[in-house]
């Protein structure tokens, strides 16, 4: 089990990415902390079918995102993974990705990203109203103050990927609009 | 002894059950619920951590991803659990995430962990921390108001309450079956022992059975009354002895007088109911005085035991008779057939004693003079007829004795009379009223005054002369014949020496000893002392004894005579054929004289056989070598025929009255040196008078 010490530290961080987002202010870098921080929650209720040392987030889009992303998770670790993000990835190393974060609104960039990591064993979460609509797995929708979590269990599963049922609680649950 | 029970046994021995059980169950209900109450809440406690678990493990997502609905939703689902009134979801930064509460009104949560409430008494609250896998990421707050456990309570409070009340029941019923066992034998105990106080008597017993104290009580209650049952009896046998004792004679065992006058009474009660007629006997023995004075008490009581035997032995089953007194005897005759029934009864009891009786060495003749009263004629109380048949005994011992006498009116007259005459004869045995006259006594032969007999005379200063037949009978039952008879001999011996120096002969003088004065202890003495004062020589002095002395322990009375004839004293048996006139007994007595009683010279005139008679009685005299004195000589008829018959002596009033003077007499026969003529045939001093006999 983890020591006294180490739980505190745990709580000052989980904290510092928890609560953030649901701050009554909702300014742009806080959207961009509050999504690092539901990334981050993300890992802990999915669970990969080979689940290696490292989680390696790979993040594609706006880089101020993809900057917060690795402020807030860097080093981190997750299930006793640690947790390695990846700015913009190259296509070989999209595919090493065990998540990745598609800060892209264009359906044609998301579903160019899509293309890549399907059926890889690789959590797609994006950000725009129609990710898991274009294939996308989990959807991190910005509904006026909060975010809304949607999830294509179809896509999940054929990543080969489970989601807590605890999250999907929460979540909305879309399915694929046309694509493969 | 205090038994410091207050009220019932019964209530008791209920109040203790019905408290012991009370006692017992409160106890073990209220530890009941007490534990249950503990239980509950630790129950409660551990559903709510349960439940607070649960809720914050489906709260974690929530939590996670900020999602205030969803945890709203999830704390709804607490709505299943009635108790938990509010729960309070913190986040990892310990401030409100999410809140529920059961109902409107109850408060809300506050914004901050630290701010929540003080947990109150009534409720059970649980904060448990909300971890997705390792890392915190809230805190839930529970709590629960305490409605169920209290509801729990109070079920289980109405189970206690009703299994009191049965155990109170099932206490108070084993309380009176207790009080039963134990109570019941003693308050059986208690009515027995009233019972035996109202009908006061210990016979009755309680029925007792097992073992137990209460049967122990039980046996010991019956051994008391057993106790006192006999304690009872012996009394009663104590009283019925002490009623017998008080109502018997010791002495003779007849019964007393009282036991006498119960039956008296009720022998009268019952011949009055069925018209019987009941004579009552009233027996004194004659003489017995002297056998107790002369021969002591011991013997006195064996002659009266061998009297009451005798005489009960002719009395009829249905009389009675008891020992009134002393030497004093009745019977009570309950049917009386005839009248003269009671004089057959009493001669037939004097019959019976005039047989010599033997007491150890003495032989004592003994005669009784018996009263005799009938009811209805005479009396119709019982005092009456005793009083009665006591006077008529009196008057049968005036009588001469040894007879039996019914009552006459008049005797109640005489009696009174009695009792006046012997008050005045004590007064004038003291006050000189009573006077010794004389009375010559001539020798047939020779024709001279050979003697006077002294006879006491009694001058009253109302009633005058007195005559000797009323009051010598008064003195000898009285006693004072005792003083009277010591002042006659004292004045006959003074009298008689001063008579020595006129007569040309010696003339004796003639006292008359009642057997009451004789059998006195100190009678010898006393005329030895009289002897030696009057300096007359015995041989002038010639004591008169009657045949009454031969009643009474005989062989004392004879050595008596023998020492008075062993100092020169003449000694004569008084009235000879009137009492006993027992010829057995006059050998053995040293008499010298025998003194022919009055009444046969008074036959003489009427009854020619009398000659015969007396001829015999002055044979056998002489023949014993005693002189004989005819007495109550009043004719020349009388006194022809007297002197045919060889008498010794003779004394009338045809030879000379008694008189208070007789030295006139003395000196005129000592002048006319004899009585001669008249002896011979002339009437010298005619006696036409019949006086009463100068018998004293």
């Amino acid at each position: 089990m983890i020591s006294g010490r180490r739980w505190r530290g745990w709580m000052a961080m989980t904290t510092l990415a928890v609560v953030m987002p649901a701050a009554a202010l909702w300014a742009q870098h806080e959207e961009r902390s509050v999504r690092a921080a539901f990334v981050y929650n993300l890992t802990k209720y999915v669970e990969w079918p080979h689940p290696g040392k490292e989680l390696v987030i790979g993040f594609v889009g706006d880089d101020a995102v993809g900057e917060t992303l690795q402020k807030v998770l860097a080093s981190k670790s997750s299930a006793e993974r640690t947790i390695r993000v990846v700015l913009s990835p190259s296509d070989e190393g999209l595919q090493q990705c065990d998540l990745v974060y598609v800060g892209y609104s264009s359906k044609e960039k998301v579903r160019s990203i899509l293309e890549k990591v399907r059926n890889r064993n690789i959590l797609s979460v994006g950000e725009s109203d129609h990710f898991t609509l274009d294939g996308g797995m989990v959807g991190l929708v910005r509904m006026g103050d909060e975010i809304q979590i949607q999830v294509n269990l179809a896509e999940v599963q054929a990543g080969g990927l489970k989601i807590s049922s605890r999250l999907l609680n929460l979540a909305v649950i879309v399915g694929s609009r046309g694509g493969n | 002894m205090e038994v410091p029970w207050g009220s019932g046994l019964g209530a008791k021995i209920t109040a203790v059950v019905l408290a012991a059980t009370s006692i017992a169950v409160g106890l073990l209900a209220g530890a009941l619920l007490l534990l249950d109450w503990r239980s509950s809440r630790a129950m409660l406690q551990s559903r709510l951590t349960t439940l607070a678990d649960v809720v914050g493990q489906n709260s974690t997502a929530a939590l996670d991803f900020s999602d205030k609905p969803a945890a709203v939703q999830v704390l709804r689902a607490l709505r299943q659990e009635p108790p938990v009134f509010a729960a309070c979801l913190y986040d990892a930064r310990e401030r409100l995430f999410a809140e529920y509460q059961r109902e409107p009104g109850i408060r809300s949560c506050p914004s901050s962990r630290a701010q929540l409430w003080p947990e109150g008494r009534d409720v059970c609250r649980v904060v448990r921390p909300v971890y997705r896998g390792d890392e915190l990421v809230g805190m839930l707050f529970l709590e629960s108001d305490l409605e169920e456990v209290e509801k729990r309570a109070r079920r289980l409070l109405l189970v206690a309450g009703g299994l009191a009340l049965a155990s109170l029941g099932i206490g108070g019923a084993a309380g009176s079956l207790l009080q039963r066992r134990v109570s019941r034998p003693i308050f059986e105990l208690v009515r027995a022992m009233e019972e035996v106080r109202a009908r006061g008597s210990f016979a009755m017993r309680v029925e007792v059975s097992g073992k137990g104290e209460i049967a122990l009580l039980g046996h010991g209650f019956n051994n008391m009354l057993l106790e006192l049952e006999r304690n009872e009896e012996e009394k009663k046998r104590a009283e019925a002895k002490l009623q017998v004792q008080a109502r018997t004679d010791a002495l003779t065992g007849l019964p007393n007088r009282r036991l006498f006058g119960e039956q008296l009474a009720q022998s009268l009660a019952a011949a009055r109911r069925e018209s019987r007629t009941v004579g009552l006997l009233y027996i004194d023995l004659d003489g017995f005085k002297l056998v107790n004075d002369s021969l002591g008490h011991v013997t006195g009581d064996r002659l009266l035991c061998e009297v009451a035997s005798r005489l009960q032995s002719r009395v009829r089953q249905s009389d009675l008779l008891a020992r009134v007194g002393g030497d004093e005897f009745t019977v009570i005759l309950t049917t009386l057939n005839r009248r003269g029934e009671g004089e057959l009864v009493a001669k037939n009891l004097l019959d019976t004693l005039a047989k010599a009786f033997r007491i150890e060495e003495h032989e004592i003749t003994i005669g009784a003079s018996i009263g005799i009263s009938i009811f209805p004629d005479h009396a119709d109380t019982p005092a009456d007829l005793l009083w009665q048949a006591d006077s008529a005994m009196y008057a049968a011992k005036r009588g001469g004795r040894n007879r039996a006498a019914y009552f006459r009116p008049e005797l109640g007259a005489l009696v009174r009379e009695r009792l006046n005459l012997e008050n005045q004869l004590r007064r004038a045995i003291g006050q000189g009223e009573i006077q010794v006259h004389y009375q010559p006594e001539f020798e047939v032969g020779t024709q001279r005054l050979v003697r006077f007999e002294a006879l006491a005379r009694w001058q009253h200063p109302t009633l005058g002369w007195v005559p000797p037949s009323k009051f010598i009978p008064i003195a000898e039952e009285s006693g004072l014949i005792v003083p009277l008879g010591a002042y006659v001999m004292e004045r006959a011996c003074m009298d008689a020496l001063k008579w020595q120096g006129i007569a040309p002969q010696p003339v004796q003088v003639a006292v008359n000893v009642s057997s009451v004065q004789f059998n006195q202890e100190s009678f010898i003495d006393e005329v030895v002392d009289v002897l030696r004062r009057t300096a007359l020589p015995p041989k002038l002095l010639q004591i008169e004894l009657t045949e009454t002395v031969m009643m009474g322990p005989v062989e004392r009375s004879a050595q008596k005579m023998k020492r008075l004839r062993e100092l020169g004293i003449g000694l004569a048996i008084d009235d000879f054929g009137t009492g006993y006139s027992c010829l057995s007994y006059l050998p053995n007595l040293p008499f010298d004289a025998l003194k022919i009683d009055r009444s046969f010279v008074k036959d003489l005139d009427t009854k020619p056989e009398t000659i015969a008679l007396i001829r015999s009685l002055v044979g056998l005299a002489h023949n014993i070598g005693m002189r004989v004195i005819v007495e109550g000589v009043e004719n020349q008829q009388q006194m022809d025929v007297i002197r045919e018959l060889a008498a010794n002596e003779i004394q009338g009033f045809l030879l000379g009255r008694p008189t208070p003077d007789p030295m006139a007499l003395l000196a005129a026969h000592a002048g006319r040196a004899g009585v001669t003529g008249m002896l011979d045939g002339g009437a010298g001093e005619p006696t036409n008078k019949k006086d009463e006999s100068a018998r004293s």
